[in-house]
């Protein structure tokens, strides 16, 4: 067979619903296309460890700080256990994140915004949870198993965080005034950055979607969203900063505005407003602390250069 | 860095199963590292670790009911959000009385649950 | 806060300040750990320490009716009698290691008192802490073992500079509790904090020799006179200075006393502030407030 035959026939496998081991033969395509994907997920969750790690030493009870302190733990975790699939695949993960803290490859768009508030804190884990949670729930039927397995421990800890972000938007919405305010500012806020996070209108070949990598566009994934937060949040009387946004009957899906898509392309190329602060910042922690890793690898250490 | 499998039952009389993998420099440092990645949520009843390419598993020495930690973790388990449905609820039918809720169209799959406190 | 009238809450706000501001400390590190997989297993050690301040104040509470935020959020900077050494900023991961080691070998010994304590509802608390902690220790040695081995000279180095910059204020953990004779001659304190303070020094002085790193331990040169512990009066406006290190017969021994006032006296150094603001601001800014 030849490599274009091999390719037609993986292919074919793929569009039957045949699942792929790490073992297994794969056209490069995949390949690389699977561990673009999964290093982009691993990079975000360790990424966004980092806007909610900020209030840990700001949480206002004992409970939330153990709590929150537990979840942004689970994140890392979620990253850990991404960055193995990852290194399966064929790239190390001393590479993956030295190609991180160096700017080179991307997280998502979400995690390059501060967390400014409680209110955020209380968005993040209810809204952005939300999100990542609808994409995730999605990738249980991704072609490649080791990330479908990957998916399978993550969701169930994606789930507890959902609820305990429910938690904390609940307590805020039926506080005081004050409290109430610290998170509709927090959604006027971060609506865009979430419509964001679904990415663009799915493009005519999305070669994830071709190689079974993601089972649903884009847009699909924004309107599961729509339909699960947007009346949860009416129900708590908090409005969405989109006048556009409205349920069709018609059309059985929901009208919204699009955002700024020009932003979205900036901020995930490295320029969003907390981007350069937090790889700086993890790029630092990573320089000085080669000896960590020279420990851990049990190699005599080389004098610096 | 070497690549260590982690595995653990998940109750007592299961084989091993692989769960995960850590990086670590030995199998005690492994060991460590594993039981706080893959089994602080008591994941399962016991744990070990294999070096990626050999045969022999070493075991871990923490009892089951030590893993996780014994003071309360109810705030990172199930048990800790029961109720929060409720709660939903609850603070939902308190703003409508308030007058806060805001209205509009939804899917059919929404309204039910959303027409039980229309004023 | 009346505690010198009543040194079994003293005793208590010592204990659980401490483990709250090491908590706080530890926490920091979360998502930031310089190894993937060490990162959660330091985000464990700082959840259990919380959760243990948790625990204690909860005794706190029991006494004064106070709830355990007011507790933690609600007091002035004064008011906290943790040791400074756990309110010292995270610096790199020698620092934070070498600290971890100092602490919770430090706290093994108090709480390997405590939990013959005659006040029963201390020692089941004790009794609980001391199984969760004995991972700490694990995990101290463990990252001990291996920084001092000799793998990396950088590390070895980092993990000395670390224990030199901290073990002076470690000792510290054992500055004498206010009214402590009357615990101890009531049980509640099983031992003197003097007898605690003589007992770790010459646990961690053999371990540091066996890794030829007692240096550390000659560095910490004596500044205080020698001046009986344990005396629990206030000393007045003099920031505390701990007894010197010595080695005789065979064993690594402290020279004299604790002179001043430390963290269980309310004096924290000047990095309890900035600390103390971060952690209380939210709470503070919302009285009453549920979250």
């Amino acid at each position: 067979m030849t490599y274009d035959e091999r390719v037609a026939e993986f292919k074919a496998g793929i569009d039957a619903g045949r699942k792929v081991e790490a073992g297994d033969w794969m056209p490069d395509e995949y390949r690389q296309a699977a561990l673009k994907f999964i290093e982009m997920h691993a990079n975000s969750e360790v990424m966004g460890a980092l806007p909610e790690g900020t209030w840990i030493p700001r949480a206002p009870t004992l409970k939330r700080k153990l709590s929150l302190t537990a979840k942004v733990q689970d994140e890392v975790g979620h990253g850990q256990i991404l960055y193995r699939v990852a290194e399966d695949i064929g790239k190390t993960r001393e590479q993956m994140f030295d190609d991180l803290v160096n700017g080179r490859t991307k997280f998502h768009n979400v995690f390059h915004y501060p967390a400014e508030t409680w209110g955020d804190v209380a968005y993040i884990g209810f809204l952005i949870d939300g999100a990542a949670l609808v994409n995730q729930k999605a990738l249980l039927d991704a072609s490649y198993m080791p990330y479908v397995r990957a998916m399978r421990r993550i969701c169930p800890e994606e789930s507890l965080h959902l609820r305990h972000g429910e938690q904390l938007v609940l307590e805020l919405v039926s506080g005081s005034d004050a409290q109430r305010k610290l998170f509709q500012d927090a959604v006027n806020r971060w609506w865009q950055p979430t419509m964001h996070f679904f990415g663009p209108p799915s493009k005519q070949k999305d070669m994830l979607i071709y190689w079974g990598i993601k089972t649903r566009t884009n847009e699909s994934l924004r309107q599961e969203f729509f339909t699960t937060y947007v009346p949860k949040l009416w129900d708590l009387g908090i409005t969405v900063p989109d006048p556009g946004l409205a349920w069709n009957e018609e059309r059985g899906e929901w009208d919204w505005t699009q955002p700024d898509w020009d932003e979205f392309w900036r901020v995930v190329k490295g320029d969003g407003p907390m981007t350069h602060i937090r790889l700086a910042q993890r790029k630092t922690v990573w320089d000085t602390h080669a000896w960590v890793r020279e420990v851990f690898a049990g190699i005599p250490e080389q004098p610096a250069a | 860095m070497p690549v260590w499998e982690v595995l653990g039952r998940r109750t007592e009389g299961d084989p091993f199963a692989v769960v995960g993998g850590v990086k670590a420099p030995d199998a005690e440092m492994a060991l460590l590292l594993a039981r706080e990645t893959h089994f602080r949520h008591k994941e399962g009843v016991s744990y070990g670790v294999r070096r990626r390419g050999e045969g022999h598993i070493h075991e871990g020495t923490w009892p089951a009911n030590e893993l996780g930690g014994v003071t309360d973790r109810s705030y990172r388990r199930q048990e800790g959000y029961v109720g929060v449905g409720a709660q939903m609820k609850r603070v939902h039918r308190e703003l409508a009385a308030r007058g806060l809720v805001v209205r509009g169209p939804t899917p059919p799959s929404t309204r039910s649950s959303r027409d039980d406190v229309d004023d | 806060m009346t505690e010198d009238a009543d040194p079994r809450l003293a005793l208590l706000l010592a204990l659980a300040d401490d483990e709250l501001i090491i908590g706080h400390r530890h926490a920091e590190w979360t998502g930031w750990a310089p190894h993937i997989e060490e990162d959660l297993a330091f985000s464990s050690i700082a959840q259990d320490e919380l959760a243990h301040a948790r625990l204690l104040y909860g005794l706190v509470g029991a006494m004064t009716g106070q709830g355990e935020d007011e507790l933690a959020f609600g007091r002035a900077p004064a008011e906290y009698r943790n040791a400074v050494l756990c309110e010292r900023p995270n610096r790199d991961w020698g620092y934070s290691i070498a600290r971890q080691y100092l602490y919770d070998t430090a706290d093994a010994v108090r709480l390997a008192a405590l939990v013959h304590s005659a006040w029963k509802e201390l020692a089941d608390v004790v009794a609980l802490m001391r199984l969760e902690e004995r991972y700490h220790l694990e995990h101290a040695r463990a990252w001990f073992q291996r920084m001092a081995g000799g793998a990396s000279a950088t590390a070895r180095d980092r993990l000395a500079t670390g224990l030199t910059a901290a073990v002076g204020e470690a000792m510290a953990v054992f500055e004498p509790i206010a009214g402590e004779e009357a615990l101890v001659q009531e049980g509640v304190l099983p031992r003197p904090s003097e007898d605690l303070l003589s007992q770790w020094i010459a646990e961690i002085g053999a371990e540091l020799e066996a890794a030829s790193l007692d240096f550390v331990l000659e560095r910490h040169a004596s500044l205080g006179e020698l001046v009986p512990t344990g005396s629990g009066e206030m000393q007045g406006e003099t920031a505390l200075a701990p007894p010197g290190i010595g080695h005789r017969e065979g064993r690594w021994v402290h020279d004299g006393g604790f002179v001043g006032a430390g963290g269980r006296r309310g004096r924290h150094s000047d990095d309890f502030e900035p600390l103390w603001e971060e952690m209380t601001s939210l709470y503070r800014a919302h009285p009453g407030a549920r979250w």
